[in-house]
């Protein structure tokens, strides 16, 4: 079982409370698939991703960094049971979805320094550390069901 | 991964602007890089203070940007450039090379919050490639 402490589940509350699902998503899934582009390979029926544009444009991608967020979302209402939370998730990506788990890391330290440019000063090593373990815990169980 | 005409060009840009904060944006990196990593602290024992923002971990954090930004001078051959470098790594501090990603990492984290603009998903992968080839031209001693 995860131990929180008020500090961090206050710091992890707070920064969702300032996240635009629509805008962090896009940005977010976009920045993975330019910064890491062998991430790609999942997104073979988005259409156009020939370069930098293109991605930050498809509407496709935006769509589906929404859908990431509101997935997070859930870890985020049941902080104390992630695991058993995300159990079919975790079947969806491995099954079906055939995601490599070493990407989960990659998408989420997208999502760190997206929200650090979002925040600025106000994401502080306190906060960076309290999200890092969320996320740490999220991609833990994500890759759970694997087998 | 290594690193084309365009990376270089697109590195050297970016910290022509980051070398006027080097303090303030690597006293930012390794202050994360201490807290949300603790296990990096184990390198400090003999600092008194390693608290946010105290004198030895601003002083060090200017250092190592500096590091960063001389490495940039020498991006065309860094393992020479970084030769005497990654000896003082390897035999005298013999820092694991695994920390080299988490310092990165935090620089990366603590360039978008400094420079939320500049620092766009182009500029990121040219830096995240650049800081891999410095990582591993830090490492080239090792064994």
């Amino acid at each position: 079982m995860v131990e929180w402490t008020d500090k961090e589940r206050a710091a992890i509350s707070d920064i969702f409370s300032k996240l635009d699902y629509d805008e962090v998503g896009q940005k977010c899934l976009s920045r993975c698939l330019i910064v890491y582009p062998w991430t790609q390979r999942y997104f073979g029926a988005f259409g156009n991703l020939y370069n930098a544009e293109a991605i930050m444009n498809n509407p496709l991608i935006a769509k589906h960094g929404t859908t990431v967020l509101r997935g997070l979302e859930r870890a985020l209402n049941n902080m104390d049971d992630i695991k058993n939370t995300y159990a079919e998730l975790s079947v969806l990506h491995s099954e079906k979805l055939h995601v490599d788990p070493d990407n989960f890391k990659l998408l989420s330290d997208c999502l760190t320094i997206v929200i650090a440019a979002k925040m600025g000063t106000t994401f502080t090593p306190e906060y960076q550390a309290s999200f890092q373990k969320f996320l740490s815990v999220v991609v833990s169980a994500l890759g759970k069901q694997y087998h | 991964m290594s690193l084309s005409a365009k990376d270089k060009a697109i590195v050297k840009a970016f910290f022509g602007k980051v070398a006027g904060r080097a303090e303030d944006v690597g006293n930012e990196a390794l202050s994360r890089t201490l807290v949300v990593y603790p296990q990096t602290k184990t390198y400090f024992s003999h600092w008194k203070d390693l608290s946010l923002g105290s004198a030895p971990v601003r002083k060090h954090g200017g250092t190592v940007m500096g590091g960063v930004l001389d490495a940039i001078e020498k991006i065309d051959d860094l393992s020479a450039g970084l030769l005497t470098l990654s000896e003082l790594h390897a035999f005298l501090l013999r820092v694991d090379p695994a920390n080299f990603k988490i310092f990165n990492h935090n620089l990366l984290v603590t360039l978008a919050m400094i420079f939320p603009d500049d620092f766009t998903p182009e500029v990121h992968v040219a830096t995240d490639k650049f800081l891999a080839q410095l990582s591993l031209a830090l490492s080239e001693k090792y064994r």
